[in-house]
């Protein structure tokens, strides 16, 4: 189900810092469809929503430094792009926000920022096992839910 | 005449480099010696050197073979390679003492030889020098009659009935070894007088019917025949031997051939190895494409799902809150924000009517659900879209479930085909599938030729009857020409009697080895059924005319060749034992890796009954530490004399040493 959207910015950003991750041309994307990153073969939007969350999750944001507005918020879907107005309707606690949807989607680029440092670091620790771990994780958050 | 081994020395032989001595005792009662090696030690060359030194002949010449292929010569190849540098000539030697009942004798067989600078090797004749005791001198011979000494004390058809390797005595009795049985029971038989003989007389015959066809030229085209037939029958002997000899090689490989492929089959091989390439391999390949691509499936559901999953307290709270705008009727229809916006600021109705405070405020509480009905739309449709986010949230762990079983499925079939894979390869590397075949076309191909001699045997043999009979009748047509003619009375005479002689002679070599025949098979009965302790399971034992030997069961059949390793082996030692005892040759018995293949049961016999079996008899054993286990040592022990233990101590597998097990363990 599609419909207009208030103010709904082109594309969204990130840190030049996370280019490399994000480009599926560079050697270190995580992209790729040869990386061995759970994000191979996916697209920007979608590491990008998953970063948002992560950021969120932990509530942490981080100021984007010189943006790289990369990822089209056209080819986002509309579950992802209601993730995304979620995070200011729940933090407003009204829906008033989405008369203007463009901070709504600064604000994700923040949590999103922090988000790629969370990856980074679970990357890092987890290596390839990190499915395993996200996995534990998401089932723990929803039998904390039960 | 008997004799026993009190010491060999043994230099530069083979892997033996420098001289090598062993020194041994004898006790009628502790009648066994041992000497430990491993595989390739240089036990089978040490049983080698004894037969090379006695007859100029290596039991297992075969296993002398380099990894190039060639066979190695005899002289140790690092002090044959040594001569390349000092230019001369070096020598390998093997010195057996003996004690025999005359006093003592000392064999040397000594081999000259030297590597040019090419590399090549230049290796002179064996030779054989022997001192023994005649009188109260002590006689040097050398040359070539010398053989003939060693020759009367075993003669060397009997070699391998005393000097032999355990695999080789299991096998002595497969169906092909007749001629081989037949040729000890000769030996022992001592019928060299009688054929010399017979042998004297046939050229005597041939004279007088040579002067005889000088007298009578009536007679010429009946003696004509007669010499026509008689080499027909020689050229017919000649031909049997020669195919005979070819038959008894043949089978001999066949045996080997069929017992290498016992264990070796190349079909299931090659059934293995299209398992692991056509089947195994390709799918291997095809479960890891699956299992990066489910994995891939996984990951990319993962990537899409938790982002909702991390936000579902929020999601669930925009949805909430939606909910609760929506029951409270604050999302009414679409009313125009600005028009409300323009009455507030004008401050007066469309119809011109000034707003009275109560209807600015309620335009106020309007212009705020203005606000929110223009946002209705979207609402509504994010209400759908949370909900169904919400929706696929609680399918997550279903959804997982899934993929982990087709995850845990797909890696178990991998890791199954993985272990099969190598469990083939861990069977395939020990097998030489090319060996393997070369030795099934081999088997092909003796069956096929022996099968084509045994029946040229018959042709020839039937031949031969033929011709015996024509030969029987120009024979009497001879006699009855001669009897015409009275000149040839006094030849006729004496050809008869040389006639009637020779086939006295032939009947008494005849009535002879049978006896011999039926003798050995008497005591290779008696003996096997003392060794064997089975004497419900065989009847009896028996040598027919064709000397072939025959184990008989209870049950009716020939169970010559269903015999264990170990009851061959025994039934070899029953043989040799009786031709011990039948021939007088009391030669010492020496068994190069006796326990190799042999059950519990049958080593238990052969390390207690046989050394008792044996009294007297020198019994020497080349054994395996494997074979020599603690349990066989202990057994042993009764017969064995402590200075008569020996060990192997390979440095490499080209250097040997021969040290006494004594010394071994001081050190």
């Amino acid at each position: 189900m599609t419909t207009k959207h208030n103010n709904e910015p082109r594309d969204v950003g990130y840190s030049e810092t996370f280019l490399d991750y994000y480009q599926d041309k560079s050697e270190d994307s995580w992209l790729r469809k040869e990386s061995s990153s759970i994000f191979a073969g996916k697209n920007q939007k979608d590491l990008f929503i998953f970063a948002m969350a992560l950021g969120k999750a932990k509530n942490k944001k981080a100021t984007v430094k010189n943006k790289q507005s990369n990822v089209s918020v056209s080819a986002m879907t509309e579950k992802q792009k209601w993730a995304l107005l979620s995070i200011g309707i729940s933090e407003s606690q009204d829906l008033i926000c989405l008369k203007d949807e463009s901070p709504l989607y600064s604000i994700a680029e923040k949590y999103a920022e922090e988000g790629m440092k969370i990856i980074q670091s679970h990357r890092d620790r987890y290596g390839i096992n990190y499915p395993k771990f996200l996995e534990a994780e998401l089932r723990d958050i929803l039998g904390k839910g039960k | 005449m008997q004799f026993k081994i009190s010491s060999i020395e043994i230099t530069n032989f083979r892997q033996y480099e420098g001289t090598q001595e062993v020194n041994l005792k004898f006790d009628k009662t502790k009648n066994v010696s041992i000497i430990i090696g491993n595989n390739g030690a240089g036990k089978s060359n040490l049983l080698n050197a004894i037969t090379w030194c006695l007859y100029g002949i290596e039991i297992h010449e075969n296993k002398n073979v380099e990894d190039s292929g060639e066979e190695m010569p005899i002289i140790n190849t690092s002090v044959l390679k040594a001569t390349q540098t000092t230019k001369q000539k070096t020598f390998a030697e093997v010195t057996i003492h003996l004690e025999t009942d005359k006093g003592p004798w000392r064999i040397k067989r000594r081999i000259e030889g030297i590597k040019d600078a090419t590399g090549r090797d230049f290796i002179e004749d064996s030779s054989l020098t022997v001192v023994h005791p005649s009188g109260s001198q002590d006689i040097v011979d050398s040359g070539l009659a010398t053989q003939m000494l060693i020759n009367n004390l075993l003669p060397v058809a009997l070699k391998n009935f005393f000097f032999m390797d355990g695999e080789q005595l299991q096998k002595l009795f497969q169906s092909s070894t007749p001629q081989k049985i037949a040729e000890a029971i000769d030996n022992i038989s001592q019928l060299d007088l009688v054929k010399q003989s017979r042998l004297h007389l046939s050229k005597v015959e041939s004279a007088l019917r040579n002067s005889v066809k000088n007298t009578n030229p009536q007679l010429q085209p009946v003696l004509g025949k007669i010499e026509h037939i008689q080499q027909q029958l020689d050229d017919n002997s000649k031909t049997i031997k020669k195919i005979g000899d070819i038959l008894e090689k043949d089978n001999q490989e066949l045996i080997t051939v069929k017992d290498y492929l016992k264990t070796h089959n190349s079909s299931e091989l090659s059934k293995l190895a299209t398992e692991r390439d056509d089947i195994l391999v390709p799918d291997i390949a095809r479960i890891k494409t699956a299992l990066k691509l489910k994995e891939s499936q996984r990951n990319s559901y993962l990537v899409e799902i938790a982002p909702f999953i991390l936000l579902k307290d929020i999601i669930e709270d925009s949805y909430h809150i939606i909910e609760e705008k929506v029951e409270k009727g604050e999302l009414p229809p679409n009313i125009k924000e600005n028009f409300i916006k323009e009455l507030l600021e004008k401050g007066s109705c469309i119809c011109g009517t000034e707003l009275t405070p109560a209807g600015r405020k309620a335009l106020e509480v309007y212009k705020k659900r203005a606000a929110l009905s223009e946002l209705s739309e979207i609402s509504i449709i994010g209400k759908t879209e949370v909900s169904e986010i919400l929706s696929d949230i609680q399918q997550f762990p279903e959804k997982m479930d899934i993929f982990n079983a087709d995850l845990l499925d797909l890696e178990k079939r991998l890791k199954s085909n993985e272990m099969r894979v190598q469990q083939i390869s861990e069977i395939l590397k020990d097998s030489n599938i090319a060996e393997i075949i070369e030795n099934e076309e081999r088997r092909d191909d003796l069956i096929r030729l022996t099968g084509s001699n045994e029946l040229k045997l018959k042709m020839l043999n039937r031949e031969k009857e033929t011709l015996d009979s024509e030969l029987t009748k120009l024979k009497a047509e001879e006699k009855s020409e001669m009897t015409k003619d009275k000149k040839n009375s006094a030849l006729k005479t004496k050809l008869t009697l040389v006639q009637n002689a020779i086939k006295t002679l032939e009947n008494t070599e005849t009535i002879i080895k049978t006896n011999i025949r039926k003798q050995v098979e008497e005591w290779t009965d008696k003996n096997f059924k003392k060794l064997i302790r089975k004497t419900d399971t065989f009847e009896k034992t028996t040598i027919d005319e064709n000397y072939k030997v025959k184990v008989h069961h209870v049950d009716g059949y020939n169970a010559i060749n269903r015999l264990s390793a170990g009851e061959s082996e025994i039934l070899g030692l029953a043989f040799m034992s009786s031709l011990m005892k039948i021939s007088g040759f009391q030669a010492p018995v020496i068994i190069d890796t006796p326990l190799g293949k042999i059950d519990n049961i049958h080593t238990d016999l052969i390390t207690t009954t046989v050394p008792e079996f044996l009294h007297g008899t020198q019994l020497i054993l080349l054994v395996t530490p494997k074979e020599f286990n603690e349990k066989v040592k202990e057994e042993l022990s009764k017969y064995l004399l402590r200075e008569n233990c020996y060990r192997i101590v390979d440095e490499n597998k080209k250097l040997s040493k021969i040290v006494s097990c004594h010394d071994n363990q001081t050190q």
